[in-house]
């Protein structure tokens, strides 16, 4: 029957109590609660109630509680991996890695523990130290400059035409050679030296009587052109 | 005296010569601006230059007996 065809409930006075109509059984009941609180049924989207299981809300309870499990499974993983915090963990954990890297580096402190990182950078600071201050000055020797002869000197007059060709001292460019010397020996004229691409008018001059020095890095191979300005004429090579 | 001459891709020729020919172990090399005809005419110049700086391996030139008439 309609809830509009039954009595409602009233209390000691005739006043209505707080109620809901149950279908079910077609009548008005009181709403009953407690802590200060009446009593709720929760329902879905879809109109149905909210169940229970085991005394916990049916809200994808199952799919938390397999997401949870796995959770708990990575936890104890890592648990394992990370290893427990003590003086000697066990081995291949992070923190016994760990623990292998700080007693590589060693304490911060005025002397650390020899032979780790700190020790040896400790070492290396003093040493910089009495350096900079003098105390210990640095002994170094240079080796290997271009500056110095580690071959014989090849020695030659060079005649220069007015056709730019390669000069050097010997039969052919000197292998790995650091310097060229050349010397203008005519009294009147000037040649001229420059890349194969030297002409008359564009090369360097070099006045009768005048020394060249030109350096060269020794790995690399650069020939150097002369060419006469005007008739041949003599010039003393060296190279080292 | 032998010799090569070979024309580059960059202007330039390079001439090689070689002296064995005549007995003596001495090889030049030397690369001029232009071509095969600028490098043959400097070609005398270059064995020249060779031929004076390297003179002590080459022989010494025969001078010809002369017959001294006694007075």
């Amino acid at each position: 029957m309609p809830y509009n065809t039954q009595q409602i409930k009233r209390d000691q006075q005739n006043s209505p109590i707080p109620q809901y109509f149950n279908p079910t059984t077609d009548v008005y009941e009181p709403l009953l609660g407690r802590n200060g609180a009446n009593r709720v049924e929760l329902y879905g989207p879809d109109g149905t109630p909210i169940g229970t299981t085991a005394g916990k809300l049916n809200v994808r309870a199952s799919e938390i509680e397999s997401i949870l499990t796995t959770i708990q499974g990575y936890v104890d993983g890592l648990e394992a991996a990370l290893g427990e915090v003590q003086a000697t963990p066990t081995t291949y954990t992070v923190l016994a890695r760990l623990k292998d890297l700080s007693d590589r580096l060693g304490e911060v402190s005025s002397t650390p523990t020899a032979n780790t990182l700190l020790a040896r950078l400790k070492s290396l600071e003093d040493k910089i130290d009495a350096i900079t201050s003098g105390a210990t000055p640095a002994t170094a020797r240079l080796t290997g400059s271009i500056e110095t002869i580690n071959t014989n000197p090849v020695v030659g007059v060079k005649t220069v035409t007015a056709t730019a060709a390669s000069i050097f001292a010997g039969g052919s460019v000197k292998s790995n050679r650091r310097k060229l010397i050349l010397r203008n020996e005519d009294p009147v004229l000037r040649f001229r030296i420059g890349p194969s691409t030297v002409t008359q008018q564009n090369g360097f001059p070099v006045e009768p009587g005048a020394v060249v020095i030109i350096p060269f890095d020794p790995a690399v191979i650069v020939p150097i052109y002369a060419i006469s300005e005007g008739a041949s004429l003599q010039v003393s090579v060296m190279e080292v | 005296m032998t010799h090569v001459i070979t024309e580059n891709q960059d202007g330039t020729t390079t001439i090689q010569v070689s002296f064995a020919d005549e007995g003596v172990d001495l090889q030049g090399q030397t690369s001029i601006k232009g071509g095969p005809v600028q490098a043959q005419s400097y070609l005398p110049v270059f064995e020249s230059d060779l031929r004076r700086n390297f003179a002590d391996m080459f022989p010494l030139p025969e001078v010809p007996a002369v017959e001294e008439e006694i007075i």
